[in-house]
This record gives structure tokens, sequence and C-alpha cells, in this order.
């Protein structure tokens, strides 16, 4: 009976290990075929992401033309993730154009992309507009005297500061042995340009309303819309910060009314033209995202005396007297809405001293820090409860000789 | 009784064991085949992926070459593009052809709604084994930019169509011993198919073509060389002996 029950137990053991055997090569067989297989599947999602990154950057945008590598190249250099490349083509938003083309290619909500900006301090351009009243003949000297002297020491500091001053349509003789015009008065350098206003009123698309185009030797308010379009002589460069600076002590088109040149600031006037030009300036500035900075000049200065009144005499007759003193107050406050509208700020000389007004424009160079982001960061957050695959990238950064790191992380 | 007992238990033990055995050899047995069905599943993955790196990426088929020889990934050349598409409307070209598989690719820009936008080209074969002539198939995609000039470089996408069938492998076969025959590596070659249909061959288009049982529609696939074939006129399996002779392949 006892070797019956063993040859029973027997069996069963055979039978329960058969079993187990069965039980474990399915087991294995099918676990390594799911492994296998979703080791493959996962190497088609992989490869799709990486091809996904090497060709987004390679892709092109449509206004500006660029490859989105050079796109964000240029953003990193800017530490800012809008381009501006000047009027014709203006804004390109580098996070916008990354996050259309890879919503398309990866689905929206299933990416996310980080490139640290590196620390670069970018080029200065900057163009700056005088107004050629025969009040500013003392502004020309100086800055005939001091302006390539301050670029270069900007440029020997290893900033790149680059300005061009366009003279508005004048060209009186100056009391000081000075005209109002570029010509044989002011040394050209790589850094430093001087032109009349009208070189380039034709390539500038600031016609007045009457078809005037820029209407008078104070007119700055179309003057600095012209110098924006135009730009400056080595041509706007996209990754530079980009300033404009007007130096006038009337109003744009001049402070006369009523067509007299004596009458002074007229209470209550409307100033429609003034306010015309002013606009222009500060919509072409917007458009264009540069800020200006205005330079009051002190009024009708005379080398010699600091309060208002007569200059010298110039030609056959006596420059006006209290024009320029009445409207003041109207000046800074035009100055003030044209900084404030375009995010740049006003000064007014506070001396007669030789240095005053490059000083100022000294400052405005020095301050001209653009705000930089950390980094590029475009898509959604990454998910800490998914299976991510992330993909490096080196951008080279513009100008800089450097490389960023360019991280994309896509889930399914 | 005892001695009964063992006379009655001991041929039943043995029968027991004997079904037990045939049960495990029949488990062994099936996950062998099963094995080889994820096999064939797994090949047919990685060879739509193999065929779309290769073709994104390989300047031999669509990546685009600077004239200094930088070839960029994923990145397509529309010239190329355009080529493809005319010189390879009904089969697969050399540069990513597979000799166990059809394939057809389409290539397409994409917008910011990310739908198609513009041109879509096409190539590859233009016909695929339908019904019980196919084992498998499979649609994958990866993200391509297109190019179509220095300045226009669009967003896109590749997707291809991939298909296990009797027919993709018979014709992949005669394919492969035609071009190693031109080369004169290889002149003949064996060949085993089980067929779910029957195979005839239009001499007039160059076209073999395969009927499943069952069915009134004929998949045809454009050949590289000329056949002297006569078909199979029923489902089953056959050997065949596959010959390259003067630039034309002779199957018995």
């Amino acid at each position: 009976m006892k070797g019956q029950i063993f040859e029973i137990f027997g069996f069963l053991i055979l039978a329960i290990a058969v079993i187990g055997v069965i039980l474990m090569i399915r087991y294995f067989m099918v676990g390594s075929f799911g492994k296998t297989y979703s080791a493959m599947a996962e190497r088609h999602v992989y490869e799709e992401v990486h091809a996904g990154v090497n060709s987004i950057f390679f892709m092109t945008e449509e206004k500006s033309g660029r490859s989105m590598m050079e796109l964000v190249g240029l953003a990193a250099y800017m530490g800012n993730d809008t381009i501006n490349f000047g009027p014709s083509i203006g804004d390109v938003n580098v996070v916008k154009e990354l996050e259309w083309r890879l919503d398309a290619l990866y689905g929206k909500n299933h990416w996310h992309l980080q490139a640290k900006y590196p620390d670069i301090t970018p080029d200065v351009q900057i163009v700056m507009v005088l107004d050629a009243s025969a009040s500013m003949c003392y502004a020309v000297k100086e800055i005939s005297m001091k302006m390539p002297a301050l670029i270069e020491s900007f440029v020997r500091q290893g900033k790149r500061v680059t300005a061009t001053l366009y003279i508005l349509p004048g060209g009186a003789n100056c009391c000081n042995g000075y005209k109002l015009q570029c010509a044989n008065q002011f040394n050209e350098t790589p850094y430093f340009h001087c032109r009349g206003i009208t070189d380039i009123e034709s390539s500038c698309d600031t016609k007045t309303a009457k078809g005037a185009g820029i209407q008078t030797e104070e007119d700055y308010g179309n003057g600095i819309a012209c110098a924006i379009e135009a730009g400056p002589v080595e041509e706007w460069n996209p990754m530079s910060v980009k300033l404009g600076i007007v130096i006038s002590d009337e109003l744009p088109v001049g402070s006369e009314c009523f067509g007299n040149s004596r009458l002074g600031c007229c209470p209550g006037q409307d100033y429609a033209e003034q306010r015309k030009s002013l606009e222009a300036g500060i919509k072409s500035a917007q458009k264009s995202k540069i800020p200006i900075f205005t330079i009051q000049q002190i009024d009708y200065i005379d080398e010699q005396r600091t309060q208002c009144g007569t200059c010298c005499q110039v030609g056959s007759g006596e420059q006006p007297l209290d024009l320029q003193c009445a409207c003041t107050d109207m000046v800074t406050q035009y100055h003030k809405d044209m900084a404030s509208a375009t995010g740049g700020d006003t000064f007014t000389l506070d001396s007669v001293s030789a240095s005053d007004l490059t000083d100022k424009i000294n400052q405005i160079i020095v301050r001209a820090k653009p705000i930089r982001k950390p980094n590029l960061e475009v898509g959604s957050p990454v998910p800490l409860d998914k299976n991510t695959r992330v993909v490096e990238v080196f951008v080279p950064v513009t100008v800089s000789g450097v490389y960023t790191k360019a991280l994309v992380t896509q889930w399914s | 009784m005892k001695g009964q007992l063992s006379y009655i238990i001991k041929p039943i033990t043995l029968v027991m064991i004997i079904i037990l055995l045939i049960v495990l050899y029949q488990s062994i047995s099936e996950s062998t085949a099963k094995e080889k069905l994820a096999q064939k599943s797994l090949n047919v993955v990685s060879g739509t992926t193999d065929v779309l790196l290769v073709l994104a990426n390989s300047y031999d088929c669509l990546a685009y070459k600077t004239a200094t020889q930088s070839i960029y990934s994923n990145v397509l050349d529309i010239k190329r593009l355009d080529e493809f598409s005319e010189k390879y409307r009904e089969i697969e070209p050399e540069c990513a052809r597979s000799y166990e598989f059809g394939w057809r690719a389409k290539i397409y820009e994409v917008g910011k709604n990310t739908q198609p936008t513009g041109a879509v080209w096409t190539f590859g074969a233009k016909d695929f084994s339908t019904d019980d002539a196919r084992q498998d198939y499979i649609n994958l995609s990866m993200p391509v930019a297109i190019r179509r000039s220095e300045k226009l470089v669009t967003p896109g996408k590749m997707e291809v169509t991939l298909v296990d069938g009797e027919l993709e492998k018979l014709a992949g076969a005669i394919d492969w011993l035609c071009q190693l025959g031109k080369k004169g590596r290889l002149t003949e070659s064996p060949f085993t198919i089980y067929t779910h249909g029957t195979i005839e061959y239009d001499t007039n288009k160059n076209y073999l073509c395969l009927t499943p049982t069952g069915s009134k529609q004929k998949n045809c696939r454009q050949m590289l060389c000329q056949l002297e074939f006569e078909g199979l006129k029923s489902a089953g399996e056959y050997m065949l002996s596959l010959k390259y002779t003067d630039g034309r392949i002779v199957i018995k």
C-alpha cells in the first residue's frame, strides 16, 4: 500500500514539475518577447524624437529665412526670446516659432525645450538726431570734439559701440566757427559716423501727410523715425542693443506758433504738427523696439553766458531771443512723452561745461544693458511620472564663439 | 490485493506520464511557433524604423548634401523628393530596399495646425499582399525637415507603410537575385514559399501578381528584372528554383 501511495505521489510530483516547466516556458517567453517588443518600440520612439530634434533646428523661419539653430543662437546671444531684425522684417519670437513646430511634430503637451543663455554683453548701436537750428551750435561743437573719442573709449574697454549722428537739414554758420552740418567737422572712425538726414530721407518712409518728409531743422520726431527706419551707417545688426538719441532745445518741427518766430510758446496752442512729428518718432521706435533717450539743450546758450539770451550775431541778423526759453517746460514734456512711450529716458543739460553733453551720452551708453533672460524655455513642464526621452543639442551662440546646450525632452 | 492494485496503477501512471510529456512537447512546440511569429513582428517594427532612418539620413536616399559634402540628417532635399516621386512610383528605391518586406513612403509638410499643407510626395510599392497572403503590416512616421531652398526649410513628416506578405517575400527574393545577378555575384537561389492564393506574371507590364484565395482582387508588384515564370496555379507550399540568365530570372 505504501509503495502505491509513493507511486501516486511520484506521479503527482512529476505532473507538478511538468506543469511548472510549461508555465515557466510561457512566462519567460512571453516576458522576453514583451521586453524585446517594447525595446523595439522604444527604439523607434527614440529615433523619432532624435529625428525631430535634428530636423527642427534646420527648419527656417519664414520672415527672416534663418534656421531655428541660428535663431536660438541669436536669442542666446541677445538673452531675449524676441529678436528684432529691423524695420523691414520686424520681430521674430523664437519661442513661438519653436512652439508650433514642436507641437506639429510631437503634439501639444508632449515636449519641453530648454537652452541656457550665456552671459554675454552684446554690441550697442546708436542713431542720434541733432536739431540743426542755430541754437544748437554749442552741441555741434561738443559732439564734434568729444563723440568719436567717447565711442573709441568704449571700444577700447571691449564694448563694441557704434554711433551714427544724423543732423537735421540746416547748415547755418555758427558764431563759434562751426556749421550745422557734417562736412569737414567730424572725424569719421569705424565706430562713429556723421550724416545729413537728407542723405537717408529717400530710404525711410516717414513722409508726413503733406508729403514734405522732414520739414524743418528741428523736426526730430520725423527725423528719429527716419533714422530708425534707415538704420545706422553699418545697418542694424539684429543682435545689437539699439538706442535712439535726440538732442534738441525745441519742440519737434519747432517751437514757433502762428508763424511768428519771435512769439515764443503760445499758451493753449494745439501744436498739431509738432505732436504729429513726435508721434511719428514714437511709432517708429515702438515698432522697432528701440528706446529713445532725449537730451534737452540748455536754451539758447551763449558759450560765455549761462542764461537765456542773445547768442551772437550770425550773418546779418540777430537770432531769436526768447523763443526757446519760453518753451522750456513744453519741450521737457514732449521729451518725456517720447522717452516714456519708447522705454527710454530724458536728460537735461545741467551746465555749459565742455563735457556735459558727452557725459549725458556716456550715461546713456553705460546704462544700455539689455534685460537678459536666463534661458529659453518652451513647452509643458516635464512630468515626473512618465517615461521621458531627452536629446541634447549643442547650439552655437552667434558671434560669441561659445556653445549653449539645448535639451529637448519628449514623452508619450 | 496489493499486487492487483499495483497492476492497475502502474499502467495508469505510465499513460498519465506519457500524456504529460505530450502536453509538454506540444507546449514547447507552440511556444517556439509563437516565438517565431513574435520575431517576425519585431522584424516588421525594426524594419520600418530602419527604412525611415535610411531614407532620412542617407544621401543615396533623401538626405540633403551640401556642395562641401556635408550631409544633413533628417533634412530632406526637395530635388530628391521630386526625383523619387517620379522614378519610384511603383517600386521601392534601391537605397532603402528591404527584400523581406514591401513598403511605401509618404512625405508631407505640416503646418501650424499639425495638418498636412502643400505638396505630398509618395513613392515605393504601389500595391501589397492582402487577406491571408498578408502576415503583418505597420505604419510608422518620423519628423523631418523639407529643404525647399537655403532660406526655406519647412517641417514635415515621413510615413512608411510596411507590409510582410507572400507577394513581397517572393518579389523580394527575385529582385534580390536580380540585383546580385547583375553584379555577377549570384546566379541561382532556391526559394520556398507557402502561398494563400495564385501567383501569375504579367510579361507586358513586368508585374508579379498574387490573387488571394476567395478574392477577385489581384495585387501586383513591379519587378526589377524580366521573368520567365509560369506562375503558381493554386495555394500551397512550393519549392522554387530561381536562376539569373542574361538579365532575366527563370523560375521553375
